[in-house]
């Protein structure tokens, strides 16, 4: 005989599974608020991923605008300091750069782009012997993933009064709807006779406090509530569309430049003037611990529970009556509202409830939340392969091939 | 760890506490975060509900808004950021003071001048021709010092006397409309089998309830005494029901609060005493709202058994509009409405929230270190 925890245990296994979720990462999103649309629709729905999640005690998921990836990765980018400097004069030569430096003058306003070509064709006749450790000294300074990732959050994501600026993720809210139309259904079953009631090892670990309320109205303790517990119940959930939608960031992020940062705890290219550090950003204290990778949505879903437990006719009255607002994730709706339900007894005082939500209506399920290291990884052998190749950068060698 | 009640107030806490169990359960809230709002708000602008969101939650699973004083969260959040500072920027001792002096002709040289966002571009342009050795340093620094000043810079609208109110997300019509989509709630309340146990709660400890049986009226008095210990019956429909995160506006910044947070020292701090004041054991600002308790479409009906005399009738019947246990709603709008009608061993209170007006019953509340990410 199972108790209340088991079934909330087992059922988190069990939807974890069902949905091909990583107990890892899953995090349930509960009671699961429905994007609305309308004119913050953007905003709401990049709120999920922007708003960092807090390392709950369960794995519900409690919502917080508290911690927030855009403010925190400005933050971050004012802690760090370019990878290398480069010493061009002492390169090429002070004569040689002071006539460069008188040419470059002479010219139509270069772009900044085309200043180590231009050096190499002028070099290639003035100063041979250095046209490539030169034109290589401009390339690499132009291409400084540090300072260019903090050159374009200022030009682009500051205001000219130097405020930030609106963040933005590149999937947005239409995106997702029109994802989610053409996403595939799944269905999947969970049975309380099999089911795994280890959570040890899922991303927040096992916690004594219950995090679902299966069984709503009516304490968890209730004899009602250990009835329905102990007896073998079975799920059926449907969804007509269900999407992971993974999102990436807007222009502001420079993936390379946060895996960079994560990769090196010390150090260049963390600034040693700032109280931003590698522990406080990504270590026990900090605020990129975590971040909410993707976003579970599904709709049309329809799922179906029965209890083989004997429901006497006072109990049935007082279950439907008290609406059985309780096993997640069943609402009683009324029309207007996301989803409905309906409470069923058989003959045998068997128990069906049936939950469905107007199909067409994005419901989220979940997300998944990834530890810093995870969701930096394939973005951070980018960065540490420029930063390796920028830390062993040398002029004269590239300057003799 | 023994819990001493007030005997006086005991009853009135128990079913108190009864009921929050009931709304965690029935709701799907964790009973490590949520808190009843006493009394609830029922916001009728922007302004009411960032009014209501805008507060330092104290440490209680009832948060009595006419008992407690808090402060308000930008109050501390203002007050965290003015107290930190950062080191001037290294920007002319990094290019040299040879090069500054450069620079700074061929910047007095432009007009208009460059805005402040595109200074580390003007200043890499000129910097790559004229010293490319510090272009990437200069240009770095540049940034940085924007990227701080702007944090900071974010604020200042928001204060002194002319300053901006502190607008948070969502907005009510934001909030009436991810209502208006998200499912309803119904469950029912009975004092002959909740459950008062709060110990495994985030507040364990000693936590009264200071109202009785009306909004106003002391748990303490014998009328109040003589609800809690009858037999009460709750009957709850919420047409809708939702949990909303609560994000300040665009005058916060997560990292600075972070950063003052995890940094106990000076800098960044100005004042070092200034981190236990707000974030030590006893200090103004270790608690924040992470999210919010919304329902619309409020029908609760209310029984008890209580032999209340034909005087306590009268009086808890003409306190109506006072708004009663559980909810605590004083009847300040058309979009609430509280009626009592008592006889002898039965009173029945009916209350009701309009459709469309948000009733905020609570909140999610987060010790600061979740808040801002440390788990």
């Amino acid at each position: 005989m199972s108790d209340f925890l088991d079934l909330q245990n087992g059922w988190y296994n069990g939807l974890t599974q069902g949905l091909g979720q990583n107990q890892d990462s899953f995090q349930i999103i509960q009671p699961a608020p429905p994007i609305a649309s309308g004119t913050a629709a953007n905003p709401t729905f990049w709120a999920y991923y922007n708003n960092i999640p807090p390392k709950t005690l369960t794995a519900q998921f409690v919502a917080s605008g508290g911690n927030q990836f855009y403010n925190n990765y400005r933050g971050l980018l004012s802690a760090l300091v370019p990878t290398r400097q480069i010493d061009v004069k002492a390169d090429i030569g002070a004569e040689n750069f002071a006539a460069w430096h008188a040419y470059v003058q002479t010219q139509p306003a270069p772009s900044m782009n085309q200043i180590p070509t231009m050096f190499r064709n002028w070099a290639m006749f003035n100063a041979p012997e250095v046209a490539n450790i030169g034109s290589s000294d401009y390339a690499a300074i132009l291409l400084d993933p540090v300072a260019t990732a903090q050159n374009e959050l200022t030009l682009v994501y500051t205001t000219p009064m130097g405020l930030p600026v609106n963040f933005d993720w590149q999937l947005n809210y239409a995106d997702m709807v029109n994802q989610l139309a053409s996403a595939p259904p799944r269905s999947f079953s969970f049975d309380s006779t099999s089911m795994n009631t280890n959570v040890s090892s899922s991303w927040a670990g096992s916690s004594k406090s219950g995090f679902f309320g299966l069984w709503g109205g009516s304490s968890s303790t209730s004899t009602l509530s250990e009835q329905f517990a102990s007896s073998r119940i079975q799920v059926n959930a449907s969804f007509e569309h269900i999407l992971v939608l993974p999102n990436t960031p807007g222009a502001w992020y420079y993936s390379s430049v946060m895996g960079l940062a994560f990769a090196n705890q010390t150090g260049n290219p963390w600034s040693d003037k700032s109280s931003i550090n590698w522990n406080n950003t990504f270590g026990p204290n900090g605020n990129m611990q975590y971040f909410g990778a993707n976003v579970i949505v599904a709709s049309g879903m329809s799922i179906t529970v029965t209890s083989d437990a004997s429901y006497s006719s006072l109990d049935q009255q007082t279950i439907t009556s008290s609406g059985s607002s309780g096993f997640w994730p069943f609402y009683s709706g009324d029309s207007g509202s996301t989803s409905t339900n309906r409470v069923t007894f058989n003959q045998d005082g068997h128990m069906t409830i049936t939950t469905s939500s107007i199909p067409g209506v994005p419901v989220v399920l979940g997300v998944n939340v990834l530890p810093a290291g995870q969701f930096v990884g394939h973005s951070s052998s980018l960065g540490i392969s420029l930063f390796e190749s920028a830390k062993a950068f040398a002029a004269e060698i590239l300057a003799a091939a | 760890m023994t819990t001493i009640f007030d005997a006086q107030t005991e009853s009135m806490t128990a079913i108190t506490d009864g009921w929050y169990n009931q709304l965690a359960g029935s709701l799907n809230l964790s009973t490590q975060y949520f808190q009843l709002l006493q009394p609830p708000a029922v916001p009728a602008s922007d302004q009411n509900l960032w009014d209501c969101l805008n507060v330092v939650p104290p440490v209680t699973l009832k948060f009595n808004r006419w008992f407690y004083q808090q402060p308000t969260f930008f109050s501390q959040y203002a007050a965290v950021v003015n107290g930190l500072s950062f080191p001037e920027s290294a920007f002319i001792e990094d290019i040299g003071a040879d090069t500054y002096l450069e620079w700074k002709a061929y910047l007095d040289s432009l007009a208009p001048r460059p805005p402040a966002n595109k200074l580390p571009s003007v200043w890499f342009q000129w910097a790559i021709v004229h010293a490319p050795s510090v272009a990437n340093i200069g240009r770095s620094d540049l940034s940085t010092q924007l990227l701080i000043e702007g944090a900071q810079a974010v604020l200042q609208p928001y204060e002194g006397p002319d300053g901006k109110p502190a607008d948070f997300s969502p907005a009510l019509p934001d909030l009436k409309s991810t209502l208006q989509a998200s499912s309803g709630a119904s469950f029912r309340f009975d004092s002959a089998s909740d459950d008062p146990d709060v110990s495994n709660s985030w507040v364990p400890g000693e936590d009264p309830n200071y109202f009785g049986i009306w909004t106003g009226s002391s748990a303490a008095f014998h009328v109040s005494r003589k609800f809690a210990s009858s037999k009460i019956t709750v009957s709850v429909d919420f047409d809708h029901f939702a949990t909303v995160p609560v994000i300040p506006g665009p005058w916060y910044n997560s990292s600075l609060l972070h950063q003052a947070w995890a940094s106990q020292a000076t800098p960044p701090w100005i004042d070092s005493t200034d981190w236990q004041n707000y974030f030590g054991s006893t200090g103004s600002f270790t608690q924040a709202v992470g999210s919010v308790v919304v329902a619309d479409g409020i029908t609760l009906t209310l029984t008890s058994d209580a032999g209340f005399t034909t005087a306590e009738q009268a009086i808890i019947e003409s306190l109506a509009a006072m708004g009663d246990w559980p909810v605590y709603c004083p009847v300040s709008s058309v979009a609430v409405s509280n009626s009592v009608s008592a006889g002898p061993g039965l009173l029945t209170i009916r209350f009701q929230s309009a459709p469309g007006n948000p009733v905020v019953l609570g909140f999610n509340v987060l010790d600061i270190r979740s808040y801002v990410g440390a788990g």
